[in-house]
């Protein structure tokens, strides 16, 4: 026998909990979060979202936020962050 | 197999004891490995690599994205065991693994990218001869030398095990990397200039700097005449230049940081003609750069210079509106990094593109122990 040692480190005994999921007809308020600013080969962000908009409206939301994130290879800020901490659901995007 | 702990979580155990031909299997059967055939992480084995570590066990170097889970000492021994690491490697690939998790290098998004970029490892300095690493022949696959390949292997599976990106979970990489299995390089010692890493501001013997890049694209010397041209080190350089800035390299249209490798005998040639790694470093600066109306296109084909076409990552000293701007690859000259390895037999240089501007960017650290004594104060950059 050989004794091993797990070369994964200490294993996650519990996983975090998700966020709650409102459900399409629950939500009001809905972010868009673009993972850099556009320039001439995409993100095609902006345009979806116009699309998605018209069918989350559809669906009862009033309220729209949109933030871009300086640099796609990072997290958004904190200030981003928490100015869509009050969203019922954020979609996340690039459309290159 | 004996003695499973169950430690929970999403993945399963490793269990804690096996008969030695159990290994390869189980090493697939919880994922343990990228596809390559690994050693067991022994635990007598990864005591000895410990202890060549020079540090505790439970020393907890950082949290490894994507994962986050945390890389002790212990852990990264287990997977450097696994690579087949000597305890004379695990200060490289502690120092590298160190390198890598600084904030500059960003490496949550060099694992995860669509990019071909990867984690390149450069060891310069005393610590090249003292663990026998190879610096000629075949030096971008490890040159047949074990350090080479473990440790680079190494860095590989710590991303892997504890770092745990996974194709798709999250990694988005659209074509890969070969380099993803193992990616390091040694510097030629005894080369015209001095260590790459006094380069970066780093006075030690010796110094590990990671670097995320793609692979190397060949540079060869075809075209120039090398009977008796006294210039031909510069018209090297020139090549190398044009060679940098590829329209479809990330240098090209994001600046950041990107790397050279030249043949020992191309060092001596430049060095016999006056160039210092620096004067390398300020002429490329200034020849690899394209233009600007060769650069962005409009659909039509001519240049994209309206203000809806600018790319709002250059810095101010490029005027967006002129199609003859020259936009150089890199920052500035001290983002080409210059490096001295491969074959003596023939003068080349090989370019490695880089995630440009998005991270990865060098970071270069001092190699504790014996190996890294320092020549003089210096810090990394």
């Amino acid at each position: 026998m050989i004794e091993l040692v797990d070369p994964r480190g200490e294993l996650r005994a519990a996983s975090q909990a998700l966020a709650p999921r409102p459900g399409p007809a629950a939500a009001r308020r809905i972010g868009f979060l673009c993972n850099e600013p556009a320039h001439l080969s995409g993100p095609h962000f902006e345009p979806y979202t116009v699309v998605l908009e018209g069918a989350f409206r559809r669906l009862g939301v009033e309220r729209f936020d949109r933030e871009v994130k300086p640099v796609l290879s990072r997290p958004a800020d904190e200030a981003q962050l928490e100015r869509l901490a009050g969203c019922d659901g954020v979609v996340n995007g690039l459309a290159k | 197999m004996q003695g499973a702990p169950g430690t929970g979580g999403d993945l399963v155990a490793c269990p804690s004891s096996i008969e030695p031909g159990e290994w390869p299997e189980l090493s697939y059967l919880l994922d343990l490995t990228d596809g390559l055939p690994t050693f067991p992480p022994e635990r007598s084995v990864v005591d000895r690599l410990v202890a060549g570590s020079g540090l505790p066990p439970g020393l907890a170097l950082g949290a490894v994205p994507p994962s986050g889970r945390v890389a002790t000492v212990e852990v990264v021994a287990a997977n450097a065991a696994m690579a087949g690491c000597l305890p004379e490697h695990l200060p490289v690939v502690v120092t590298a693994l160190q390198a890598m998790l600084e904030p500059r290098f960003n490496l949550d998004g060099v694992v995860a990218t669509t990019h071909p970029c990867w984690p390149l490892v450069i060891v310069s300095g005393r610590a090249v001869t003292e663990l026998a690493m190879a610096t000629a022949e075949s030096v971008f696959n490890g040159g047949g030398a074990r350090a080479n390949a473990a440790i680079g292997r190494a860095v590989r599976l710590v991303t892997w095990n504890v770092g745990g990106g996974r194709p798709r979970r999250p990694v988005q990489e659209v074509f890969g990397h070969p380099g993803r299995f193992a990616f390091c390089l040694a510097e030629t010692p005894g080369g015209p200039w001095p260590p790459f890493h006094e380069s970066r501001g780093v006075r030690a013997a010796s110094a590990v700097t990671v670097f995320a890049c793609e692979g190397p694209q060949s540079a060869a010397h075809w075209g120039v005449t090398t009977t008796g041209n006294p210039r031909v080190g510069r018209q090297w350089l020139e090549l190398y230049a044009d060679q940098m800035r590829a329209r479809g390299n990330s240098n090209t249209h994001t600046m950041g940081e990107i790397l050279l490798v030249v043949t020992p005998s191309v060092a001596r040639t430049l060095a016999a003609e006056g160039w210092t790694r620096e004067s390398v470093q300020e002429f490329l600066w200034e020849r690899a750069r394209r233009r600007l109306g060769d650069i962005r296109l409009t659909a039509d084909g001519g240049p994209a210079v309206g203000p809806g076409d600018r790319y709002g990552w250059w810095p101010a000293s490029i005027d967006q509106t002129d199609p003859d701007a020259q936009v150089p690859v890199a920052w500035s000259p001290g983002d080409i990094h210059v490096v001295v390895a491969g074959a003596d037999s023939i003068p080349w240089g090989v370019v490695c593109p880089s995630w440009g501007h998005l991270g990865g960017f060098a970071v270069t650290r001092p190699l504790s122990g014996n190996m890294g004594a320092a020549t003089d104060e210096g810090g990394a950059p």
